[in-house]
């Protein structure tokens, strides 16, 4: 193991980083906005993942299917809080009711996939790719592609967030949900449109997982939850602008810990992140406002 | 000769009186006092490798198997050493993060938590076996029955020892919660901030009943391990915590009847009552259908009847009824009668 | 021995400061209300004293001992009782639940001895089934004793959580807007109770926007504004303020 491993190993990181920054920053849009860990979020992007698939065996190319397949997270994401997590919220049940409630469609959804597809793993017909090397770092031609979708995604969602006017009501509702109806704001138009926007992330993220590896089954999206909710905690949750650091740091870290231990064990360095956080700062490390206790109507 | 109707039916008992024991320690932890511990599943597989390790005897490298410790000792001495283990563990678990994070935050980290103990133990051949665990686990206490473990008599002994163990382990959580200190631990769960500011020790109370219920969880895999005889990673995956939560979900929570009868509903129902149901397409679909009527079940509960079947009982006191004059000052509509039954606390 | 002390307390929230430079004195058997607009910062002093919110500078002093930054169940192990904004009684544990809970820990109440064979508390609370129904009585609810806390109205919520807190013997007594919610009636009655506290050396701070109440039971007032105290004296001295008057209407 010598430098240049860690090198090659910090490029894969930042491809790693790059997924994992789509996925938690979708994750945290939701908990900023609904006060719930979505965990059926993995679902969304497993769900992603397999439309994606029949739009490309079809015959479209990757890049307008993983489009399509974003679409197809937007809508789902939004249908799931709207026809699901609403209702129950307003029928009284509390934050830990919630998140049994998003691991109960999480594993409904997981499941579905599975009954459909079938456990023998898939994988998109690629154009073929391109490899690149620079020095140590070897990357390809789709690979700087997801890193460049990532950068202009997470742009453009800063650039709402903090310049247009729904933006600002996004971050309004999520802060002080009564304040904001006070406003004149309404809250339950931006809050779907939170989800659809957090949805595109989840869909965009689960095609990008799945182009990033060999082939993918209907649990590769649930195991990237350890990194994920890894990535979200670190960075603060409920705040797009942390998740983003923290799937730069955990998205590194897990690449470089697999070069120089057992890549088997790259999640263990993704949780063993998490638990240092949580012991020293469990805010995170880019802590905002102030924790709400219960979720948001 | 075996008789394989007594070897299903002890199997079923065994497997029942297993999953009622983990479910007694998850209900004090979460029915009773709201902790939502995901990562359940970690010490009862914890408390299974314990008691299968102290039983296996070392291992030398000429094995077929290898693992980290290793002792023959005697029955019951593995057991209890599960039961440690589980406690230990969780205690280990509560001391990290109950004091410092808000429960479903602390949710998710022990769901990942138990995601990243599949992964570890899949892989960690030298440590825990690897992917195909841990095999030949020796029975307990067969020299009892003429060495015959596949004998009608051990499996039913063993039966019920099983289910006098999960008795005493609902006899605990009964009294538990049938005294004052069950009622600062359903305040815990209610409200945690009211309870704190009547000097309620949240951390500690969190403390005690995560370790009792860790226990509880560790005994649960120990007896498992020893009548199957086999230990393996797959057996001890993230869903099955959630199909706990499920059984007391749907018993009800914060009742022993519940959590006896969402054991024997959810995880030995649904379990094994796939079994009699006519195969429908592959395996793989029999089993994804299993797990999506698990799912299902949270959902339509907390939908249609929150409380569970058996619901949490309203605890009435003896004689209430005070000779006092009814002061104008309350609003009187016909109170429901007190009957001044008997003492339950 | 004054029973509460705060000296200079200061609390700031990132940039926003919700209190600032406060200090007050409160003797047993004293009654002292805050009032303020809102926003005044009045919710934030008293979780202070509270001790759920840690304030940036400033001290805490019960009984003379430093309190500062201790965390709720410890203020509460010194005697120290509140309620909250919106009555906080444990809604699926009944109203005499609710009673027995606020009792503070005995001997022999440890798991083990729970776990174990005999039931030494079961003595103690069937004396303490009995003062609790004395106490149901006195407000009238002894009838309800079996329902549960989210099955009574509002009202009556807040008359089972002050009377939840004086179950436990009390010292300093946290009340944040009492009046809230209560049906006219009942108002009287929690004032009385409030008054016959103070009568037996229970320290009362009184957070209440109630004018008739506070000019019945407060023997001082405090006026909060912006997080800083504006005026304080009597209830006489403080509604001929000025300062006090503009803040209200300002805030």
């Amino acid at each position: 193991m010598n430098a240049s491993t860690i090198v090659a190993a910090i490029g894969f990181g930042v491809v790693t980083a790059s997924i994992l920054s789509l996925g938690s920053v979708g994750f945290t849009l939701q908990y900023g906005m609904s006060n719930v860990f979505n965990l059926a979020f993995a679902g969304v992007m497993g769900g992603a993942e397999y439309v994606a698939l029949a739009i490309n065996h079809a015959g479209l190319n990757i890049w307008p299917s993983m489009a399509l397949a974003a679409l197809f997270g937007g809508a789902a994401s939004a249908a799931l809080n709207k026809f699901v997590y609403m209702p129950f919220i307003r029928r009284g049940v509390k934050t830990f009711g919630m998140v049994i409630i998003t691991l109960s469609v999480w594993t409904i959804i997981q499941y579905v996939i599975l009954a459909i597809v079938g456990a023998t793993a898939s994988s998109y017909q690629l154009p073929s790719k391109h490899l690149y090397v620079v020095g140590p770092i070897r990357i390809n031609g789709i690979q700087i592609i997801l890193i460049v979708i990532a950068v202009v995604a997470l742009a453009l969602l800063e650039v709402f967030l903090r310049r247009t006017l729904w933006g600002k009501a996004i971050r309004g509702a999520a802060t002080n949900a009564p304040l904001a109806r006070a406003s004149g704001i309404n809250v339950s138009r931006i809050m779907d449109a939170t989800w659809f926007i957090s949805g595109l992330f989840a869909g965009i993220a689960g095609v990008a997982l799945a182009m990033n590896v060999a082939s993918f089954t209907y649990t590769t999206s649930g195991n990237f939850l350890v990194v994920l909710v890894a990535a979200a905690i670190l960075g603060g949750v409920g705040r797009p602008s942390g998740a983003m650091f923290g799937a730069l740091i955990v998205g590194i870290a897990t690449e470089v810990s697999a070069a120089i231990f057992n890549p088997a064990y790259k999640d263990v360095t993704a949780f063993v992140l998490l638990a240092l956080v949580l012991v020293a700062k469990p805010a995170g490390l880019f802590p905002e406002a102030v924790q709400r206790k219960e979720v948001v109507l | 000769m075996s008789n394989p109707v007594v070897y299903y039916v002890s199997l079923l008992s065994v497997y029942g009186a297993v999953y009622a024991m983990a479910c007694a320690g998850l209900s004090l932890e979460f029915g009773i006092t709201g902790v939502i511990n995901f990562g359940y599943i970690i010490f009862q597989a914890a408390g299974a490798y314990t008691a299968a390790v102290l039983t296996l005897g070392p291992s030398s490298p000429s094995d077929f198997q290898h693992y980290v410790g290793g002792a023959h000792w005697p029955f019951p001495l593995p057991l209890i050493a599960a039961a440690v283990v589980g406690a230990v563990l969780s205690a280990g678990v509560a001391l990290l993060g109950i004091r410092r994070l808000r429960s479903d935050y602390l949710a998710i980290v022990l769901l990942v938590a138990s995601l990243i103990a599949t992964t570890v133990a899949t892989n960690a051949t030298t440590l825990v076996g690897g992917d195909a665990g841990l095999a030949l686990v020796p029975h307990p206490l067969v020299s009892l029955f003429g060495n015959n473990a596949e004998g009608v008599g051990y499996n039913l002994a063993y039966a019920a020892g099983a289910a006098v163990l999960a008795a005493a382990c609902f006899v605990v959580v009964h009294r538990i919660t049938e005294s004052p200190y069950g009622r600062r631990l359903r305040a815990l769960r209610e409200n945690e901030f009211a309870a704190a500011a009547q000097g309620i020790s949240a951390f500690r109370l969190h403390l005690v009943v995560v370790t009792a219920g860790g226990a509880m969880a560790g005994l649960s895999g120990g007896v498992l391990v020893q009548y199957i005889s086999a230990w393996a990673p797959s057996g001890w995956l993230y869903p099955e915590t959630f199909v706990f939560f499920t059984a007391l979900i749907v018993g009800g929570v914060a009742n022993n009847w519940g959590a006896i009868l969402g054991a024997i509903l959810v995880p030995l129902g649904i379990g094994e009552g796939v079994r009699y149901l006519p195969q429908i397409g592959s395996a793989t679909l029999m089993v994804a259908l299993q797990w999506i009527v698990i799912g299902l079940l949270p959902l339509i509960i907390f939908w249609f009847r929150p409380q569970g079947i058996i619901p949490e009982r309203r605890r009435r006191f003896v004689g209430a009824r005070v000779d006092a004059p009814v002061s104008p000052d309350s609003l009187l509509e016909e109170a429901e009668l007190v009957d001044p039954s008997r003492m339950e606390v | 021995m004054t029973l509460l002390e705060c000296r200079h307390l200061h609390k700031a929230f990132g940039g926003l400061v919700a209190v600032k430079d406060v200090s007050l004195r409160l003797e047993a058997g004293e009654v002292l209300g805050i009032l303020g607009p809102n926003g005044a910062g009045k919710s934030t002093l008293l979780n202070i004293v509270a001790g759920s919110v840690r304030p940036t500078s400033g001290k805490v002093l019960i009984d003379g001992v430093d309190c500062t930054g201790s965390p709720p169940h410890r203020i509460a192990q010194r005697g120290v009782r509140r309620t909250f904004q919106v009555a906080a009684v444990y809604p699926r544990l009944t109203v005499m639940e609710n009673l027995l809970v606020g009792l503070p820990v005995r001997q022999g109440e440890s798991l083990v001895s729970v776990v174990g064979p005999g039931r030494r508390w079961r003595t103690q609370e069937r004396a303490d089934l009995q003062s609790a129904r004395v106490l149901l009585a006195q407000f009238g609810l002894e009838r309800k004793e079996n329902l549960y806390g989210e099955e009574l109205s509002g009202g009556e919520r807040r008359l089972v959580e002050i009377m939840r807190a004086t179950m436990a013997p009390v010292q300093l007594l946290l009340l944040d807007e009492p009046m809230a919610g209560v049906n006219p009636r009942m108002m009287g009655v929690i004032e009385d109770y409030i008054i016959e506290l103070a009568s037996r050396g229970i320290g009362v701070l009184m957070i209440e926007h109630r004018m008739e109440s506070v000019d019945r039971i407060c023997r001082s007032v405090m006026v909060m504004a912006q997080g800083g105290v504006i005026s304080s004296g009597t209830f006489e001295d403080i509604r001929r303020d000025e300062a006090v008057v503009g803040a209200y209407i300002a805030g």
